[in-house]
């Protein structure tokens, strides 16, 4: 069976179970996981919508007609509209749809449009139903997760390699990019950030040119199948310091700590707790705040920032089959912001890496 | 997510353009009574906020808010880390990252005003109710007025930054289906590598790459997630970003001498669309040329929407705006796409310029 059609079973289950008898999804290309994950469609460009029915019929509806045309040729299973003015046209879709039970997800994004023009009928929030099937992965959407890691891996090896002194950042990645596409990967997240203490974070690239003795940071998240898959590294261009060496030290230690606490039945709190911890112990946990820091990790799947976000106030429980990164990226004071974050699957007795990227700090040539 | 580069160069986007910008879209503002502006943005849909302001989310979402007077201010829900980067990238009169986004753009917007009697939101059928909400809390019950057309009437003609920029990404786009025609590509996914990389090598903010992998089988695009060995004929369409603004190029390619008919097809391409004046004759001359084509350019937030085909009209389109066309036609050796940008004239009995090689 095909990871599509394993969601769609799965999605036909849960909207039995919910008593729906349809569901009404939106997306584009920041929030694509709804639309992925009923209909199988990568939406690059514009906004779109998903009909999926209880017997598993799907609809999609599209407001670019390019996007239009590559939807009937990729998803040849769903039934595909081109529709310049979208909104008007699924709001008569689903006021065609009459007194049925529909859902919609996901409600923090959907258009105020919709809303407007389907006025009388009633959209029940099912945001949480499709947040729990794409919370819990199946053994074929881990295996795309698995597999993301891999060639998120040999992507870093290509960004080590390319961050040469005297090389801006834009064209660095430009080199990740041009691998992964050769790879067939079309997808990616990737922000870094070069320099020292003055850097407080990563973004996406500068023209900054890169130079001997820059710590340089990136988190590279390729897409597999849809699935993302994340690897935080940092590397020292030139000989690493004695700071550099045993800030990151701490860095490695609280990765290592969230990861160890990772299983079934603790909490994202629990696995950020034991990461921040670690720089508790160091005299550094001031820079596991907001301030400094956005979160300790988080969920992956179709979604590159999925839930749950690990973070001490975070109480979701994790279960076996889900997908996080490990992350404790955060500012140190001595050598600037650092990065080390691998990818897990929690298992049944614990958790498992999906890679095997090395954790050491990593060194180009000056 | 945008990961191409994201930078503001004030030497190819002047303050003063931007600012010229705000206040002929203030102007209107004023004619219809609008107390203030929202529009919204996420990165596939930056159009609006990066012309008025050059702001360009490389991820998440934000609300431009602007009233008759002043620079617009921008929330974004990103980290208040990265307020560094967003201000050097854009030219506003503050960047708040909140993950309110809503809540606290409308106490902005309240500031605009003793009284706000009226507010317009570009594309406001795509606002998300979310993010519409707060407005209607603390306006008490407002409506929330469409002001796609206000923006749109302010947009065109282009100016000199945008006809530059859009010049340069449609170069970029050039150069890098230049670069992939020197290789004798077997797979897809090789074609990609090598056309993506040279234009991000070359600054680019976005590259979009879809392939129909081989002519004699059919003519529909395709995005790869995987591979496809390539037909003796190939076409590639790459859509290219730089600075905020978009173009689309369209290229049939071969892996051994091209068919005999091609140059011809191209040649009746670049006759057509340097006749095509203002465009207000666009389809009729389209139509009179070629079967199968079609028109896009930037409509409120989005950057490339459909403004029209062979089949129909969808958008008005201004005169001295950019539009990229693609056409697909059937010859005697097999079919031919090809397209790219074209600089509209702004006064009817101008020439409308190619942007494209």
């Amino acid at each position: 069976m095909s990871i599509h059609d394993e969601r769609k079973a799965k999605l036909t289950q849960v909207l039995s179970g919910a008593g729906l008898d349809c569901v009404v999804l939106f997306g584009n290309a920041w929030q694509n996981d709804y639309l992925r994950y009923s209909t199988d469609f990568a939406i690059v460009e514009g906004d779109g919508f998903a009909v999926f029915h209880r017997d598993g019929a799907a609809q999609l509806f599209l407001e670019s007609s390019a996007e239009a045309q590559r939807a009937k040729v990729e998803c040849p299973t769903v039934e595909v509209t081109f529709a310049p003015d979208l909104v008007e046209a699924i709001a008569g879709h689903v006021k065609r749809l009459g007194n049925r039970a529909i859902g919609q997800a996901p409600l923090a994004v959907m258009p105020m449009g919709l809303a407007a023009l389907a006025a009388g009928s009633k959209l029940e929030d099912a945001t949480a139903l499709f947040d729990r099937c794409m919370f819990i992965k199946t053994p074929a959407e881990i295996d795309a997760v698995r597999r993301a890691t891999k060639i998120a891996e040999d992507g870093y090896e290509i960004f080590r390699d390319a961050s040469r002194p005297g090389r801006t950042e834009y064209q660095v990645i430009a080199e990740v990019e041009a691998y992964f596409r050769d790879r067939g990967c079309p997808e990616n997240f990737q922000i870094m950030g070069s320099g020292g203490v003055e850097m407080m974070g990563m973004h996406p690239p500068s023209d900054r040119k890169l130079k001997a003795g820059d710590l340089v940071t990136t988190e590279l998240t390729p897409c597999i199948d849809g699935y993302y898959s994340q690897i935080c590294r940092t590397l020292v261009i030139g000989e690493p310091t004695k700071a550099q060496q045993s800030a990151y030290a701490v860095f490695v230690e609280a990765m290592e700590a969230g990861k160890k606490m990772l299983k079934p039945g603790v909490t994202a709190a629990d696995v950020a707790h034991a990461e921040n911890d670690v720089f508790r112990a160091h005299g550094l946990g001031e820079y596991t705040t907001a301030k400094y820091t956005r979160v300790r990790g988080h969920g992956m799947g179709l979604f590159v920032d999925g839930v749950p976000a690990i973070l001490e106030d975070v109480e979701t429980v994790l279960e076996e089959n889900v997908t996080v990164i490990v992350h404790p990226n955060t500012y140190h004071p001595e050598v600037g912001y650092v990065v080390v974050g691998d990818s897990m699957v929690v298992t049944k007795g614990g958790s498992e890496m999906l890679g095997s990227f090395t954790s050491e700090l990593q060194t180009v040539g000056a | 997510m945008r990961r191409g580069l994201l930078a503001w160069s004030e030497k190819e986007t002047p303050k003063a353009a931007l600012e010229a910008r705000v206040a002929r879209v203030q102007a209107a503002m004023k004619a219809q009574g609008f107390d203030a502006l929202l529009a919204y943005t996420n990165f596939p849909r930056p159009a609006t906020v990066s012309y008025l302001t050059h702001f360009i989310p490389y991820w998440n979402q934000g609300l431009m808010v602007m009233g008759q007077e002043g620079l617009p201010t921008i929330l974004v829900a990103l980290s208040n880390r990265v307020r560094g980067w967003a201000l050097e990238t854009c030219h506003v009169e503050d960047v708040v990252c909140t993950p309110r986004i809503g809540a606290d753009a409308a106490k902005v917007v309240k500031g605009f005003a003793d009284e706000i009697k009226k507010i317009g939101v570009v594309d406001a059928d795509r606002l998300p109710n979310g993010l519409a909400q707060p407005f209607r809390q603390l306006f008490g019950g407002i409506e929330l007025v469409d002001a796609t057309d206000l923006y749109t009437t302010a947009r065109s003609p282009a100016d000199g930054p945008e006809i530059e920029l859009t010049r340069h990404a449609a170069a970029i786009a050039d150069a890098a289906i230049d670069e992939a025609r020197t290789h004798g590509f077997e797979r897809a996914s090789a074609l990609i590598g090598v056309i993506d990389g040279a234009a991000r090598r070359a600054a680019a903010e976005e590259v979009q790459i879809a392939v129909a992998p081989d002519l004699v089988q059919g003519t529909d695009f395709r995005r790869f997630e995987g591979d496809a060995a390539l037909g003796a004929t190939y076409a590639v369409r790459v859509t290219v970003a730089y600075k905020g603004f978009w173009v689309r190029r369209t290229a049939s390619l071969s892996r051994g001498e091209a068919p005999a008919s091609w140059a011809d097809a191209a040649a009746r391409l670049r006759a057509v669309t340097t006749g095509l004046g203002t465009g207000a004759e666009l389809s009729d001359r389209m139509n009179s040329t070629f079967k199968h084509w079609s028109a896009v350019g930037p409509v409120g937030g989005h950057p490339l929407a459909d403004l029209a085909d062979q089949a129909a009209k969808y958008r008005r389109i201004g005169a001295g705006s950019v539009v990229s066309l693609s056409v697909n036609t059937d010859l005697s050796d097999g079919p031919w796409l090809g397209g790219g940008a074209v600089h509209l004239a702004a006064k009817p009995g101008g020439t409308a310029q190619l942007l494209f090689a």
